[in-house]
């Protein structure tokens, strides 16, 4: 019973931690944390970026293709056919601008538009990873990365270098790693998930030839393991490691966890941005004696600055030639002075606050939006991607699509690979509003061969999680003169059965 | 920090209790052995390998019936020669599948088997004198003048009568059949030499779940021959199905027209029994009923015999078939095409294969 009480005690205190906000946004810490996490984040960017030129991935997914999938309202968005190079030459260096802390705020805002950008061309490469880094890219413009083990701090110390920030900036990024692992978790308490461990049966039996552990990948039991433990994970391990008797143990964890799901599965760079993102959990001075060993370790001198408060670059006695001779510079462009005034920076933090607060809000909205959709949200997709809905589907599709020309009634099958590649044809044949997209591709390519009023018809078997594949979309519904929107699509089929769960 | 102890003990014994049950009623629960080497080596002792030696002997007969044939041209010669040509054509439609290694590498099937022959070209080849038997070899773009298509034209295609066929036949036309069988059979024993032990062995050891692994490499191919060389080649193209009108003339064996659904049932026959297995081997469906996974199965059996049906039931003239009722084929082309959707789908998925995508991220 005392084990109880203890429990519901610790319930409390808990509750406590929400009291604690408006101590939090006025709460001052080291911004050691954000300095270390930069250099992470502008690491694994530019390593990311290398990964995907050094692939092929440049001219497979961007150039070659005759055909994009834009995202709905972001049909502006166009291939640049070359000049992708340039954009990921853009994102690369501003990587390396990141990593350094050189021009933080140019640096971070070319990164995230040139991002974006590439994500935006094709959503045949979504991955919720690729939206985590555009969204944690667009914050990051508003935090001051740079204010430690920056070059920006190091060539203009006044500017820049700061020994104190907010603790809500760190707050903000653990918030949002927070959502992620919350959101995927929450996500995965569904009934295929948790009582039929799919899709995991499906996949952890075709990796016989995992080391070690691959024997056991053909028992069930294995992969409920895999399912319930992956849940808890994600609902927990946010928590854990804000709790700081269980950090240690929480990062171990961590680490342990992404590194199998990287041997496991094709995900990328994603368990390491990860590994190395969580690192913001771990306290000011474990992120100071990290830097510490960063500076041995380079041998990087010490920047000679004695910078005292958060916010009071009006009056630091900063070190002599690089800040004088910087400042000079700064001012013909705008006046520093004026503008790091205490109010001038009040203000400006009003500001940054609400962002953040709609920033969030948003975030924690948004992936809620599939309850404006009837039938299973696996099965249609609508209001699936944005949402941390992580490895939840093993879905494969077969789509025929057949053009009627209506004033002769002849008609004709075709072959996708004419029109798409094999990676776009694989995501079109899951997703409606894919299919939806290459039948107006169809019909306004068919327009020009001729035939007047096309129309475009599709026959697609789709099976999810295991279940026997059946019509995805309605084989008599002309689907030239359907269009997109956020409403409901009638002609997908019902799925017939039902997942239990959130 | 004691009762975070005991918090997480009973969440993880509440945890095992629930996966014990749950196992429990599994149909699946003991696991099923999915040895890859088991599969791979019976893939090649009982079908790769036999199939293609079995296709190394026909053709070796071709070759020797031509040799008699050039010695003695009499018109019963020139029957046996063609015979043995049909017999070379109908197992090489077994292994065309195995499209792999070294019969990907000099484009086996590419070779062997691309129609419509382009028969202009090989007349003028004739006529002209010029044509040195190197000429079949020097580029893929000399692909639809060799192969069993251009034995075909030569056999069938310059008279409407057997002896027609014969008589047209001068020292010249000879002299291409021979450039022509010789290519086949020069392709072919370097298909089957390149199966020997060493290969085997790399074969059945490369058990690897990536897509370079046997598994996927050998599921893609058969797959993609299904889809391209039996349904789209055979079925699809000549019933007009990719096109506004009919196209009779693009049918497989064209100038032995009466022959052409014997090609498409063994080709068929070919895909049934890789699925199938032969005798006790292991194949894909010994697979699927392994993961429990029978009901994809018996679907698979099911859509096999409706294509089955469906070619019985179509004039042994698959020219004359789609010239009088082309939607007897475009039948055979829906019922493919029914079956692809459950090899694309439940196959792939359940047993966790790949047709060769792009290698790409996923989450």
């Amino acid at each position: 019973m005392t084990e109880i009480k203890k429990w519901f005690s610790d319930m409390f205190k808990v509750n406590m931690f929400f009291n604690t906000i408006p101590t939090l946004l006025n709460t001052n810490v080291k911004a050691a944390p954000l300095a270390v996490f930069r250099v992470f984040f502008g690491l694994l960017m530019f390593i990311s970026t290398l990964r995907f030129w050094a692939k092929g991935w440049i001219e497979e997914i961007y150039i070659q293709p005759k055909f994009y999938f834009s995202y709905y309202g972001f049909e502006f968005i166009q291939p640049l056919g070359q000049w992708t190079y340039l954009l990921f030459l853009t994102t690369g260096i501003s990587a390396i601008g990141i990593l350094l802390g050189y021009k933080y705020r140019l640096s971070s805002i070319c990164f995230f538009l040139s991002f974006v950008y590439i994500e935006l061309i094709d959503k045949t490469t979504y991955l919720n990873h690729y939206y985590f880094v555009s969204i944690l890219s667009l914050i990051l413009i508003f935090l001051p990365l740079n204010a430690q083990f920056s070059l920006d701090a190091y060539y203009n110390p006044k500017k820049y270098y700061r020994t104190s920030i907010p603790k809500w900036y760190i707050g903000a990024i653990q918030l949002l790693l927070g959502i992620v692992y919350v959101y995927a978790g929450l996500a995965k308490i569904n009934s295929d998930w948790l009582l039929d461990a799919q899709p995991l049966k499906i996949w952890l039996v075709g990796k016989y030839d995992f080391p070690i552990l691959g024997k056991y990948f053909k028992y069930s039991v294995t992969h409920y393991l895999f399912s319930w433990f992956g849940m808890l994970y994600d609902l927990c391990i946010p928590f854990i490691l804000l709790y700081k008797p269980l950090r240690k143990l929480g990062y171990i964890t961590v680490v342990v966890f992404h590194i199998t799901t990287h041997l496991l599965f094709p995900i990328g760079m994603f368990p390491y941005i990860m590994i190395t993102s969580t690192l913001i959990f771990f306290s000011e001075q474990w992120h100071v004696s990290f830097l510490k060993q960063l500076q041995r370790l380079f041998r990087i001198k010490d920047i000679p600055v004695t910078n005292t408060g958060a916010y009071s670059e009006t009056q630091t006695e900063t070190s002599s030639k690089t800040s004088s001779k910087s400042a000079s510079k700064n001012k013909m462009i705008w006046k520093p002075q004026t503008f790091f005034t205490a109010q001038n920076l009040a203000l400006r933090q009003k500001y940054l606050k609400v962002f953040f607060a709609v920033f969030f809000t948003f975030q924690l909205l948004f992936p809620w939006r599939y309850v404006f959709y009837a039938d299973e949200l696996f099965w249609h997709e609508q209001g699936y991607r944005f949402s941390w809905r992580v490895m939840l589907i093993e879905k494969e599709g077969y789509a025929v699509f057949t053009i009627v020309n209506p004033e002769t009634g002849a008609s004709f099958e075709i072959q996708n690979r004419h029109f798409l590649t094999n990676f776009q044809i694989k995501q079109m044949s899951t997703q409606p509003d894919f299919i939806l997209q290459y039948a107006h591709k169809l019909r306004d390519h068919y327009i020009k061969e001729g035939i007047p009023n096309p129309e475009v018809y599709v026959k697609s078997y789709v099976t999810l999680n295991g279940r026997m594949s059946k019509l995805f979309i309605d084989p008599t519904v002309n689907l030239s003169n359907q269009r997109d929107s956020f409403a409901a699509k009638p002609w997908i089929l019902p799925f017939k059965d039902v997942i239990y769960g959130l | 920090m004691n009762n975070n102890k005991y918090f997480v003990l009973s969440l993880l014994i509440s945890l095992f209790s629930f996966i014990s049950c749950n196992s429990d009623s599994d149909t699946n629960g003991g696991g099923f052995d999915y040895d890859v080497t088991t599969v791979l080596t019976d893939w090649v002792n009982e079908a790769i390998v036999p199939e293609i030696t079995s296709a190394k002997t026909t053709t070796d007969h071709l070759v020797s019936a031509f040799e008699t044939f050039e010695t003695d041209q009499t018109l019963e010669n020139f029957t046996a020669l063609k015979e043995a040509y049909f017999n070379a054509y109908l197992s090489f439609q077994i292994i065309e599948k195995y499209n792999f290694d070294t019969a990907e590498n000099i484009s086996f099937s590419g070779f062997l088997n691309s129609y419509p022959v382009n028969s202009t070209q090989i007349d003028t080849y004739i006529a002209s004198g010029t044509f040195s038997a190197e000429t079949l070899e020097s580029s893929v773009l000399q692909k639809d003048k060799q192969g069993f298509p251009a034995l075909d034209y030569l056999f069938n295609g310059l008279g409407t009568t057997e002896t027609e066929n014969f008589e047209a036949l001068t020292t010249q036309h000879i002299d291409y059949i021979s450039a022509v069988i010789n290519r086949i059979s020069s392709l072919t024993t370097e298909v089957s030499n390149s199966w020997d032990e060493e290969a085997k062995a790399a074969f059945i050891s490369n058990t690897s779940s990536s897509l370079s692994g046997s598994m996927n490499i050998v599921f893609d191919r058969y797959v993609t021959n299904f889809e391209r060389k039996i349904r789209e080649a055979k079925v699809s193209i000549p019933a007009g199905v990719r096109s506004v009108e009919t196209q009779p003339s693009k049918i497989e064996s064209l100038y032995g027209s009466e022959l052409s659904k014997d090609l498409l049932q063994e080709a068929f026959e070919g895909f049934e029994s890789f699925y199938l297995g032969a005798n006790d081997s292991m194949s894909f469906s010994d697979l699927l009923q392994g993961i429990g996974r029978s009901d994809i199965d018996l679907k698979m059996k099911e859509y096999i015999a409706t294509i089955f049906e469906k070619i019985s039931a179509i004039d042994p003239d698959l020219k004359l078939q789609v010239e009088t009722d082309a939607l007897k084929l475009v039948e055979i082309h829906d019922a493919m095409q029914s079956l692809v959707g459950v090899l694309k789908t439940d196959i792939k998925s359940s047993l966790s294969l790949s047709i060769i995508t792009q290698d790409n991220d996923g989450d």
